[in-house]
């Protein structure tokens, strides 16, 4: 029997998606929350991380610095200077926007120590950043970099030149909404006014060797699922060419199948008891997710048996995922950022102003805490998001136009709405939004691919019409 | 193409965003619904005209779109095609807002931006409803073929006098308003033959005392005279003549009035801010290199904006005009835009007789000139013209009693009860719910009023482009939209017009000057423009928060207080 791509195929690609919208709305929800500003732009810094990579991996294509450069992906000494000058300013430009001068002979850190050490240190990181950039293009990682650092320092100069202005004159959020609009069209039409009109790509190489051979990480696998009369076979090929070449397969019977859920079930349990009395950054249902995830994966490579199976004849049951390492890689990558964020929130000092801030600004300041400095790292790191989601957007799609983000905004606005605006409800709506958009395409007949926008929105109006705080919200 | 051109399909730009920037500030100006959607409205309309007057699918070409009502004899015409394209967005605004005006206002401009876009989708998608990406072509607007006008028939007089008819009333009505102004000209006297007499009605208290009603009367009876000496003798460029002039008079005593106190010093620094932009942009039909000309021009303007905020931030005098200052350069650019630089070509080759040909031409906008279809005229010291009236002036005259049609309806309802409780709404709902009254069901109508209003506006773009793109159809709508409301003043009907006639003359002069440019960097020049736009929107924003001609004095003040 052939496997198809069905629901579940449909739910892989809507976490995928899910993820992608998640990158952005973190970001945005972030803004949203702690510095009450409703970022219509946050978009259109999806689109500038992306157009600031291309410095970095296709020079040849960026006007203007397309005269300091020496060959289609080389940088030559004038662009490399270039690159290693505005890298480095990025880094001080951002440490910069933490307190000023103040902040750049260590003001921002937990600890006392002589000016001349932070600025040296300061300095230092500057420096290497550059280097790590200058040296590592054309790279991916090195483009990402850039753009990340790029972003650090220029995103927060929307606060301190913008929106902390309006904000002093006490004006009212839909007033906030038409000023980031406004905001959106200049730094989006900033972009194309300096690019242009033609689309760009990144040119990337994502073949890395892998087992003796070379692995195309933008490739798809199969991967299907065969539920027999026996067991569960788990079948993972390649899609090049008519001969599905079958890079791995699993088999499990129905006995090992019980035991591994037996195990997942009791290990989440325990993890949840266990963190039930203390919480801090590993709470007792992220504790018992990870239990369980760790255990079903532990238990699947433990019951490993069969490799080099053949598509069997009759099964009760098939299925297909399409899925590439790229796609995993950028599920896996969101799921670092926003545990990295989440450690940040529950476990340093920073988040923790950063949650006072947002439950009630005057409380905050009154208990002592620097909200200007809260508001600065907010949009710091509303803004290293920007990047990460930007650069992925751009890499994911091969194609980097001016409306890159702003297609994408309605989807984050759609996610951080229905989840309640906070980071938790942001990530929760991102994934119902961008499991939404797909699995409505697919099971909606008729219904073209150009409905995944409509389909979120459709979705977010029934939740609001339901409980317009949105499914988190409301406090 | 001679600059009455331009000012016409200025004029006639001016109209449709007015009316479309009426319907948002009746959502948001009075009634305080933030509507980003608001172009959703404006394509339903547009959509919806086109689909009554197109002729039938024919499924051998290349379009496809689900019905053409324009065979069908009456309901096939631009009458009902306008008015069922307003009802239907009327409609379609009052459904999206059922669900969604419960929610927070940014919740709500969310919401409605999200189906605005769906909207467009839906066009863009389903190519049997409106030719999908395509553009959707094949129809003309109303009475197009009859132009220009073939003046030896009646019909051709009797446009003719329509068009005249129209010019004569707004204006008219507009001299009406500042009679009283301090301006050096004889305004009494010029309003009184204008008005064939009638000005002596002024004095009585009923409906026919008002400006508005003896302006339309004055309209009406130009527009016989005209019909008559047309069928008669047809002098038609002394005609055209004499109506430019009457509406040049009016334009220069409310612009003197408006600017009666205003001291010699102000008027010197605003006609040195018109000429030193006029010398700025010099550098671009001038210089050859795109980049020099580009940083020339640049710098230029740099240093104008740069002399002027000094001006306004060190000088006491000038912070206290900086406004007026502007705008008395504006109008002096405008001026030597639209008089002196069609006759420098001219002047400068020593051909005196042809500048005050050009001159001539400009002066009397309401006719076309250069067209073979015209009417010869050899006329002494200027040479010869060929006078004719083509379909712009007519569509301008139309668009032009709808935009002040609809605004003196709006203003009826603005001032009445119902806009009294609109108000209040936009300021306090509780104080609304104690006295009895619902604001959910007042908000509704809002919507449905103010989404009418765009529908409207698109059915008139319809008819204006000729050609329908769902790319037209984009947020971007919506956010000029909003700029022109903010900039006129929210809350504001006259403003409207001063925003969107700011607005596109922005427009129109940077279309211009991106014309200098070679076409490789038209799209950065484009979108260089809305940058500057944009920039100007967040100076709107912050510096005038209330609009140029803020909160209207009739309605603001008492709930403001």
């Amino acid at each position: 029997m052939t496997a198809e791509t069905g629901l579940l195929n449909a739910a892989v690609t809507g976490v995928v998606t899910g993820s992608i919208v998640a990158l952005g709305a973190t970001g945005l929800a972030l803004v949203y929350d702690i510095a009450e500003v409703p970022n219509f732009a946050h978009g259109d810094l999806l689109t500038l991380g992306a157009y600031a990579a291309l410095l970095v991996n296709k020079p040849d294509t960026v006007p203007v610095f397309n005269l300091f450069i020496a060959g289609p992906q080389q940088h030559g000494v004038v662009g490399s200077s270039v690159l290693f000058v505005l890298s480095a300013v990025g880094v001080l430009g951002t440490v910069y926007h933490l307190g000023g001068v103040r902040a750049l002979k260590g003001s921002w850190w937990g600890v006392d120590a002589p000016d001349s050490l932070a600025i040296a240190i300061h300095g230092g990181v500057a420096a290497a950043v550059g280097a790590v950039v200058v040296l590592g293009a054309p790279d991916f990682f090195a483009a990402l970099l850039f753009a990340f650092v790029l972003l650090g320092a220029v995103v927060p100069l929307l606060e301190s030149l913008i929106f902390r202005k309006f904000r002093q004159k006490d004006v009212e959020l839909a007033l906030m909404l038409v000023v980031s609009l406004a905001v959106a069209f200049v730094v989006r039409f900033g972009i194309q006014t300096v690019f242009g009109g033609n689309i760009r790509f990144y040119t990337i190489d994502t073949t890395v060797p892998f087992a003796g051979g070379s692995l195309d990480l933008s490739l798809a696998q199969f991967v299907d699922f065969f539920v027999l009369d026996d067991g569960l076979l788990v079948s993972v090929r390649e899609t090049r060419g008519e001969a599905a070449e079958q890079l791995l397969a699993l088999s499990y019977s129905w006995l090992e199948l019980a035991a591994i859920l037996a195990v997942t079930v009791v290990a989440a349990y325990a993890a949840y008891r266990w963190r039930r009395v203390a919480s801090g950054v590993v709470g007792p249902r992220l504790a018992a997710v990870l239990a369980g995830v760790g255990a079903l994966t532990l238990g699947a490579a433990a019951f490993w048996s069969g490799a080099g199976g053949i598509a069997p004849e009759t099964g009760i049951l098939s299925t297909r995922i399409r899925i590439s390492p790229l796609r995993a890689g950028i599920v896996v990558l969101a799921l670092l950022m926003m545990s990295a964020l989440h450690y940040l929130l529950q476990a340093t000092t920073l988040g923790k102003a950063m949650r006072a801030t947002s439950d009630n600004r005057q409380l905050a300041m009154v208990r002592g805490i620097n909200t200007r400095q809260v508001m600065m790292s907010v949009w710091i790191i509303s803004g290293l998001f920007a990047a990460i989601g930007g650069v992925m957007l751009g890499f994911l799609f091969s194609s980097i136009t001016i409306n890159l983000g702003f297609n994408l905004l309605l989807a984050m606005f759609a996610g951080v709405i229905l989840g309640g605006i906070s980071v938790y409800g942001a990530i929760l709506g991102s994934y119902v939004v961008g499991l939404a958009m797909e699995v409505g395409i697919f099971a909606i007949p008729g219904l073209s691919a150009t409905y995944r926008i409509p389909v979120a929105f459709v979705v977010l109006l029934l939740v609001l019409l339901v409980k317009p705080e949105g499914i988190v919200g409301g406090s | 193409m001679a600059a009455s051109d331009v000012v016409i399909s200025f004029m006639i730009l001016v109209s449709i965003y007015g009316i479309l920037s009426l319907g948002l500030n009746l959502k948001y100006g009075h009634t305080g619904l933030l509507d980003f959607g608001h172009v959703g409205f404006y394509l339903i309309g547009a959509y919806t005209a086109a689909l009554f007057v197109l002729a039938p699918d024919d499924p051998s070409d290349f379009t496809t779109y689900v019905v053409g009502l324009g065979d069908v004899p009456i309901i096939g015409t631009w009458g009902v095609a306008i008015i069922a394209g307003t009802v239907l967005a009327g409609v379609i605004g009052g459904l999206v807002a059922l669900p969604t005006i419960r929610l927070r206002e940014d919740y709500l401009a969310i919401t409605v931006l999200g189906v605005s876009v769906i909207f467009q989708r839906i066009i863009q998608s389903e190519t049997w409803l409106a030719n999908g990406p395509d553009a959707l072509r094949g129809y003309s607007p109303p009475l197009q073929s009859l132009f220009p006008l073939a003046m030896d028939t009646a019909v051709g007089a009797a446009l003719f006098g329509v068009v005249v008819g129209a010019v004569w009333g707004i204006t008219t009505g507009a001299l009406g308003r500042f009679l009283d102004d301090d301006t050096r000209l004889p305004l009494r006297r010029i309003y009184a033959v204008a008005t064939f007499g009638l000005a002596r009605l002024r004095g009585r208290t009923d409906g026919f005392g008002s400006p508005s009603a003896i302006a339309g009367l004055a309209g009406a009876l130009a527009g016989v005279v005209t019909f008559v000496a047309m069928t008669a003798f047809s002098p038609l460029l002394p005609l055209g003549a004499i109506v430019s002039l009457y509406t040049w008079v009016v334009a220069l005593g409310a612009v003197t009035g408006r600017y009666a106190g205003v001291g010699r010093r102000v008027w010197a620094v605003g006609i040195g801010l018109g000429t030193g932009l006029l010398v700025a942009l010099l550098p671009l039909p001038i210089v050859d290199s795109v980049p020099l000309k580009a940083a020339l021009s640049l710098g230029l303007l740099g240093l104008l904006v740069g002399g002027y905020y000094a001006g306004v931030s060190r000088v006491e005098w000038l912070s206290d005009a900086k406004l007026t200052v502007v705008g008395v350069g504006a109008l002096w650019f405008l001026s030597l835009w639209y008089f002196v630089l069609p006759i420098l070509g001219p002047v400068g080759e020593g051909d005196l007789s042809g500048a005050l040909n050009v001159l001539v031409q400009n002066v009397v906008w309401i006719l076309q000139f250069g067209s073979e279809a015209g009417v010869g005229y050899a006329v002494a010291f200027v040479g010869e013209l060929t006078a004719s009236v083509d379909y712009s002036r007519f569509q301008l005259a139309g668009f032009v009693l709808f935009l002040v049609g609809l605004y003196y309806a709006l203003e009826l309802a603005v001032n009445s009860p119902f806009g009294r409780v609109l108000r209040a709404v936009r300021n306090d709902e509780t104080v609304v719910q104690s006295l009895g009254k619902d604001p959910f069901v007042y908000k509704i109508q809002t919507m449905v009023l103010g989404s009418a209003l765009g529908g409207f506006a698109g059915a008139l773009w319809a008819m204006y482009a000729q050609g329908l793109t769902f790319t037209t159809f984009a947020p971007r709508v919506t956010f000029i939209t909003l700029l022109i409301v903010f900039l006129g003043g929210a809350g504001n009907n006259k403003g409207m017009f001063l925003g969107a006639a700011i607005f596109w003359a922005f427009q129109q002069a940077t279309t211009q000057l991106a014309s200098y440019f070679p076409p490789a960097v038209r799209v950065n020049i484009q979108a260089f423009r809305l940058v500057v736009i944009g920039v100007l929107f967040l100076l709107v924003l912050y510096y005038i928060p209330e609009g140029l001609l803020g909160r209207d004095r009739n309605t603001g003040s008492e709930v403001d207080q």
